[in-house]
């Protein structure tokens, strides 16, 4: 590995700036990427905190998804399905 | 008529059916936390594809098609519905107050220590033992803004850039949004575990 490509030590706040980004894959700048990952290697507070909110956005998913499915049997109501099929087949 | 033309309008109308029909649930998804409300939402999924067919050619990238018919989405909602909608919309949609502090220890700076300890002990087991019903709670108590993202990225699976679409804001403010969204969000939970007496103070021996 070269100098350039090293990763850069950062602290905690820094790291926990770009986690949420990092978690939902859209942190796009590579070397931030790789200061964050590296960071993540080595702080048990935030691999821990990393695992604990990717844990809770599996839990938000399935708790809200769930509300909605009892609600309306399927993610989208077979009424505005229908309605949608309808529409397609005059255009 | 010209014989390529019909065939390559067909071939349009063919795609957008089928485009219309993958991305059904994703759109219906968006209108839903717009609107607050299922009938509403229905209308306003069926007259965005109504709207997107009378426009098709304003978009010019097929790879855009998402972005493209939430941007439509958004549009419909606010000229025809926003008035009518359930939820009162708190200004979701324009830069305000709410997005001054930026990072992450800006919103932790006025925070009592009791959360600060709490926050910074994350545990996982916690998170697995909540139900889904205290998950829902504290999301319905955050604010609009932070709600919406949040809902809009984590359940309805869309990307920084087209929630940046639906909500008419920039990708930085999205980002943002999300980063002190989720920190709000532990302070909710925090809150809870505290009423229900399951945070144990620095102090006690």
């Amino acid at each position: 590995m070269n100098e350039t490509n090293k990763p850069t030590d950062i602290d905690c706040m820094e790291a926990i700036e770009s986690l949420y980004a990092w978690l939902d894959n859209e942190l796009d700048d590579k070397k931030m990427t790789s200061n964050l990952e590296h960071h993540l290697s080595h702080c048990k507070s935030c691999w821990s905190r990393a695992e604990m909110e990717k844990a809770l956005t599996e839990h938000i998913k399935r708790s809200v998804g769930t509300q909605k499915e009892t609600e309306e049997g399927s993610q989208t109501p077979g009424s505005l399905q229908t309605r949608l099929d309808d529409l397609l087949k005059k255009l | 008529m010209d014989m390529q033309y019909v065939t390559q309008q067909e071939e349009i109308k063919q795609w957008f059916s089928q485009m219309v029909t993958d991305n059904m649930d994703a759109m219906y998804g968006v209108a839903l936390r717009l609107a607050g409300n299922r009938t509403i939402a229905e209308d306003l999924v069926a007259e965005s594809v109504t709207k997107a067919w009378s426009c098709i050619d304003s978009l010019e990238n097929r790879g855009r098609f998402r972005p493209w018919i939430f941007r439509i989405l958004r549009n419909e909602f606010i000229s025809n519905y926003r008035k009518q909608s359930v939820r009162p919309v708190e200004m979701p949609f324009t830069e305000q107050a709410t997005d001054d502090a930026d990072s992450i220890t800006e919103l932790l700076f006025d925070q009592p220590d009791e959360f600060l300890n709490w926050w910074a002990c994350p545990e996982r087991e916690y998170v697995n033992g909540l139900l889904g019903e205290q998950i829902r709670d504290a999301i319905e108590q955050l604010p609009d803004v932070f709600r919406m993202t949040i809902l809009l990225i984590n359940v309805e699976g869309l990307s920084y850039d087209e929630a940046s679409v639906a909500l008419g804001i920039p990708s930085g403010t999205v980002r943002s949004r999300m980063k002190r969204g989720r920190t709000l969000l532990q302070k909710v939970l925090w809150l809870q575990a505290k009423e229900a007496g399951l945070t144990v103070s620095e102090n006690s021996d």
